[in-house]
Order: C-alpha cells, then sequence, then structure tokens
C-alpha cells in the first residue's frame, strides 16, 4: 500500500521535474518561434520589395546590372506585372511623386522583354528581376530617378450579384541611376537656405529649418551640422544632420541626425537655453570628401527680450490708462 | 540511482534555460530601436581608394561623407560600404482583402465594408501609399454610376469632411490607423477617392517620413444611394500604391 502509494502521488518530484522540463520544452518552442508567426488571414496579401532605394552607377559604354527581389509573403499564388516609371522629388522630403512613364530608354532588350512579362508568384515565393543598363557612349550625364512597380493582378472577382469595388495592389523600389560620361565630381551639397525670423524671443528657443539644395550632376548626401554661434563666436550648439540624400538638383529639408526615442520626421531644429541675448549666428556646415568641412551658408539672428518689453508696455499703457481715470476722477 | 535521474533531469533543465537566454538576434552593424534606426551606422576603421589600371574601389569605411553611389571619377566602378546601405532594406505592403463587397445596396441607407493596409519599412525615407479609383462606381451595363460623394457640406478627394446622412448619397472612405491622411479627422470625416476617368491625381491616404515597423490602417469604403438610382449591380477597381521614400 506504502510503496503503490509513493509511486503514484502526483505531487512525486520525479513527476515534477519531469512536468517543469515538459512546459519549459514548450515555452523556448514559443518564445523562439514568436517572431516567425503572423496573423494572416487566406485572403491577405504582402508583397516584399527589397531593395527598397538603390543608387547605380551607370558608366557610359558598359553593362551594368541591378536586381530587385520581390516576395510573395502571401498564402495564394500572386501574378505581378512590373512597370518602370519616373519620380520627382516633391523639393521638400524623399517622398516620391510618381509620373505616368519613364523617359530613361537604356535597358537592354533583354530587360525591356522582361519588363512587359507577368511574374507568378507561388506563396512564399520570390522572383530577382535582373535590370541591365547599357549606356550608348556619347550619351551625356544625367540623373534618373526611377520607381519599378509590381502591380498585383487581381484574382478576386467582383460578385455578380453584390456592388462594391475590386483592390489593386501595387508596390514600388526605387531606383535612382546615374548615367556617367567621364569624371563627374564628387557631389555635395552647395547651398542650404536658412529659414528663421531675423529677430527672436529671448525667453523662447530659437526654432529654425534648413532647406537643403543641390545643384550637382548626381545625388549628395546630406552630411553635416548645424553649427550655432554666440556674439563672443563661441559655438553654443552642434546639431547633426541626418544624412539623407538629396538629388541632383533638387532640395529637401533637413533631418536632425537620429537621437535615442527621437523620430526623424523633425525638420525644425531648435536651441534652448533659459535666455537668449543679441546675436546668434546658425552656419551649415557640410562635411567634404577629404574630412574638411566647409560652410555652404549661414544666417545671423537678433535675440531681444521682446516678450519682457510686451510686458512693460502693456503694464505702462494699462498705468497711464489708471493714472489719466484717477487724475480725471481728481479734478471732477 | 533516483538521485542521478533528478540531477540528469536538473542539468537539462539547467541547460535548456540557459541556452534559451543566449539565444538572441544578432544584427551586425545595425543600431535601432522601435522608434530609430541609425541609417548608415557602421564600425569599420579604414577608409580610401584602391585602383589599379583596370578598376577603382572604393570603401566607404568609418565616415560619413560619401554620396550614395560612391566615388566617381572613373570608367569601372565597384562600391562597397555605405553606398550601398540602401541597397539592403526591405520594403513590403499589405493589403488584408482584395473585395469590397456592399452586398446589395438600399436606398437612404449606408452600405459599408473596409479592410486593413499595412506597411513595414526600415528606412530612415520612409514611404507613401496612394490611393485611386479607376472611375466612379458604375452600373454593371454602363447606364448609370452613383456619384463620389461631397459629404454633409463638401469634400473633395485631398480634403476629407463628416458624412453622416444617408441622403446625402455617393460613394466615399474613411481611414483609420497610423500614418493616415491628417484630414480623417474621426470616423465620421470621408472624401471620395482620386477618380482616375476625370483626370484626377492619385492622393496619398497613408505616409511618414519616418521608418514603419507594421503600421497599419483601416480603410472604410461607404455608399448610400436615392430612391432615383437605377436598379442593378455597381463596381468598380480602387488602386493602391506603395513606395518607399529615399
Amino acid at each position: 500500500m506504502f510503496r503503490m502509494h509513493t509511486k503514484k502521488s502526483p505531487a512525486s518530484p520525479d513527476s515534477l521535474l519531469i512536468s517543469l522540463l515538459v512546459a519549459t520544452l514548450i515555452t523556448i518552442y514559443f518564445v523562439v518561434t514568436r517572431n516567425q508567426v503572423q496573423a494572416k488571414t487566406a485572403t491577405d496579401t504582402t508583397l516584399t520589395l527589397t531593395p527598397a532605394t538603390a543608387f547605380v552607377l551607370a558608366p557610359v559604354g558598359e553593362v551594368v546590372e541591378h536586381t530587385i527581389t520581390i516576395k510573395n509573403d502571401s498564402q495564394n499564388t500572386i501574378q505581378v506585372r512590373p512597370k518602370v516609371v519616373d519620380f520627382k522629388s516633391d523639393g521638400k522630403s524623399g517622398i516620391p511623386i510618381l509620373q505616368d512613364n519613364t523617359i530613361f530608354s537604356y535597358f537592354t532588350p533583354k530587360t525591356n522583354s522582361e519588363l512587359s512579362s507577368p511574374i507568378t508568384l507561388y506563396a512564399n515565393q520570390s522572383y530577382n528581376l535582373l535590370l541591365e543598363i547599357e549606356v550608348p557612349p556619347d550619351s551625356v550625364t544625367q540623373e534618373y530617378p526611377l520607381t519599378i512597380l509590381f502591380e498585383s493582378e487581381n484574382s478576386s472577382e467582383v460578385d455578380a450579384l453584390s456592388s462594391g469595388s475590386s483592390i489593386t495592389q501595387i508596390i514600388g523600389s526605387n531606383l535612382i541611376i546615374l548615367v556617367a560620361n567621364g569624371t563627374i565630381s564628387s557631389s555635395r551639397i552647395t547651398n542650404g537656405a536658412i529659414e528663421s525670423f531675423k529677430i527672436i524671443d529671448s525667453l523662447q528657443s530659437w526654432k529654425f529649418s534648413i532647406l537643403l539644395e543641390n545643384d550637382s550632376q548626381s545625388a549628395a548626401l546630406a552630411s553635416g551640422s548645424a553649427v550655432i554661434s554666440n556674439v563672443f563666436n563661441e559655438v553654443v550648439s552642434r546639431q547633426e544632420i541626418n544624412s539623407d540624400v538629396v538629388l541632383s538638383k533638387g532640395k529637401r529639408y533637413a533631418r536632425h541626425k537620429l537621437a535615442t526615442n527621437e523620430q526623424l520626421t523633425n525638420v525644425t531644429f531648435s536651441y534652448d537655453e533659459p535666455f537668449l541675448l543679441g546675436p546668434y549666428t546658425v552656419a551649415l556646415e557640410i562635411l567634404q570628401d577629404d574630412g574638411s568641412v566647409q560652410v555652404v551658408s549661414q544666417k545671423t539672428v537678433l535675440a531681444l527680450p521682446m516678450s519682457v518689453f510686451g510686458l512693460v508696455i502693456i503694464i505702462s499703457v494699462f498705468s497711464w490708462f489708471r493714472q489719466k481715470k484717477y487724475n480725471k476722477e481728481k479734478i471732477q | 540511482m533516483l538521485f542521478k535521474q533528478k540531477t540528469l533531469i536538473l542539468s537539462s533543465l539547467l541547460s535548456i534555460i540557459t541556452l534559451a537566454i543566449s539565444v538572441v538576434p544578432v544584427l551586425a552593424e545595425r543600431l535601432e530601436s522601435e522608434s530609430y534606426i541609425i541609417q548608415f551606422g557602421n564600425f569599420n576603421s579604414t577608409s580610401g581608394t584602391k585602383t589599379s589600371s583596370s578598376y577603382n574601389l572604393t570603401d566607404t569605411v568609418g565616415q560619413t561623407a560619401s554620396g550614395p553611389y560612391g566615388m566617381y571619377g572613373t570608367t569601372t566602378f565597384l562600391g562597397s560600404g555605405f553606398q550601398y546601405i540602401y541597397q539592403i532594406q526591405d520594403f513590403s505592403f499589405s493589403i488584408s482583402k482584395q473585395l469590397i463587397d456592399f452586398g446589395l445596396l438600399t436606398t437612404d441607407t449606408f452600405s459599408t465594408d473596409s479592410h486593413t493596409l499595412t506597411v513595414n519599412t526600415r528606412g530612415g525615407g520612409g514611404y507613401t501609399v496612394y490611393a485611386y479609383e479607376q472611375k466612379p462606381l458604375t452600373h454593371q451595363d454602363g447606364s448609370d454610376l452613383i456619384v463620389n460623394t461631397n459629404c454633409d457640406a463638401g469634400c473633395n478627394y485631398i480634403t476629407a469632411a463628416p458624412w453622416v446622412t444617408p441622403t446625402n448619397y455617393g460613394f466615399g472612405f474613411n481611414m483609420s490607423g497610423e500614418d493616415i491622411a491628417s484630414d480623417f479627422a474621426n470616423s465620421t470625416y470621408f472624401r471620395p477617392f482620386a477618380d482616375n476617368s476625370n483626370g484626377q491625381n492619385m492622393s496619398a491616404v497613408m505616409s511618414s517620413s519616418d521608418l514603419a515597423i507594421d503600421q497599419l490602417s483601416t480603410v472604410t469604403y461607404k455608399v448610400s444611394i436615392g430612391g432615383s438610382q437605377a436598379a442593378g449591380i455597381y463596381n468598380t477597381a480602387v488602386v493602391y500604391i506603395a513606395v518607399p521614400g529615399y
């Protein structure tokens, strides 16, 4: 009796250890695989492109290759049809404004043939679209911002008995091609319009934005800093600019370089001090190839205690009216 | 014997736990949190141009100033380093269903349907999702169409406005969720799609100039018709285009 009770006891140490082991294994399985689990339904259509954006140098007289990988992350077979269109900069940010067609004509016949054929993607299958670019020797140097679009052909037919809409999904990969004929000088940001009020309040932070310009023949990275100095020429703040791309002959607002818990969407630079007084200068310093920096623009503003002046004026006017009223009452 | 078994089981358990704790994802040269990613982070320490009579190689190691194409001035180009950093980013776009079904339309009553859009991009350039319709909701025999909504007091394909009165007939959509256009103030705000057949340019419905991780929005389609609308089935096609920023 005693032996039986001991062996079958649910609370025996062996049973506990084995249960713990099994539970641990199950937990580890779910922890390890949790990132691979995605809530998807049979109707989900997910397309993934690599790369999102690429820059390709195409010297004249040579064949250059670029590969875009498109993956069907859905459970259904999808047929996609590629199309090349130009894009333009919006002049403020890195958002492409798509055009209807392209003027780029240097894809090889083989690539043009590929671009005109639909691609069948089975579930979880990917496809590498190889683009061959061959630029004739007499071509001129020019940058071509393109977007390669992949349009999924809708397999869901609209119900003949219901009103509604079919949905077409298109995803794009940006491809910026620099056709280069001969030596091209290294591209740099050539100007930066610093936008700020000329007179600022001493008791408020100084906010300004920088519209970067690139007049060179090719896209440039905005590597540099906004350096703020005071009336004594002392550097009081150095704010790094995020290395965004400004397309050839294009403009975009500079963004703060990444900082913890800050997002890149902020294009307004700010200098915060308890009290600002006198002239302050912000200089846009752009890093050069040789490691030196070049000041491409600067702006000086004057910090005055305007809110204090305003308060004094309001109090003075109020006191004047009060005194006037008092005098009037006294005469009566 | 019993002691040995216990020791064995306990040792196995500890080994598995130690292994599980030590198994963490490793991402080389990638600095990120949920809110940011260092786009040009690299930890290398040299730089320079390597040339021969037939090639020129640039490696942009540890510096922050090279252009996106790397160095110029040669007829043959082979790049390595962060001038190719853009080429490692994925961009994905997901739509939860490919068909909007209003069923049978009833006069003076709203009919609705919805789906979700999801975008992922690791690039600091962000993304934009544009939308347009091929044509207004059109009768299957082409004899009639349901006009695009003008909302209760005026809206268009760029600016949304409240639309809660079903006797203000038309077809439109609302957006809710992340990175949606700011004119969709709440669930009562609607606007019509840009009408491609009428020459209207597609309009942005989701956008961010930052990286996006599972940014999800819901599109709610709404239609209402009056008594004079010809009986029948009305259809259209709505197109969504997702493009990454640069």
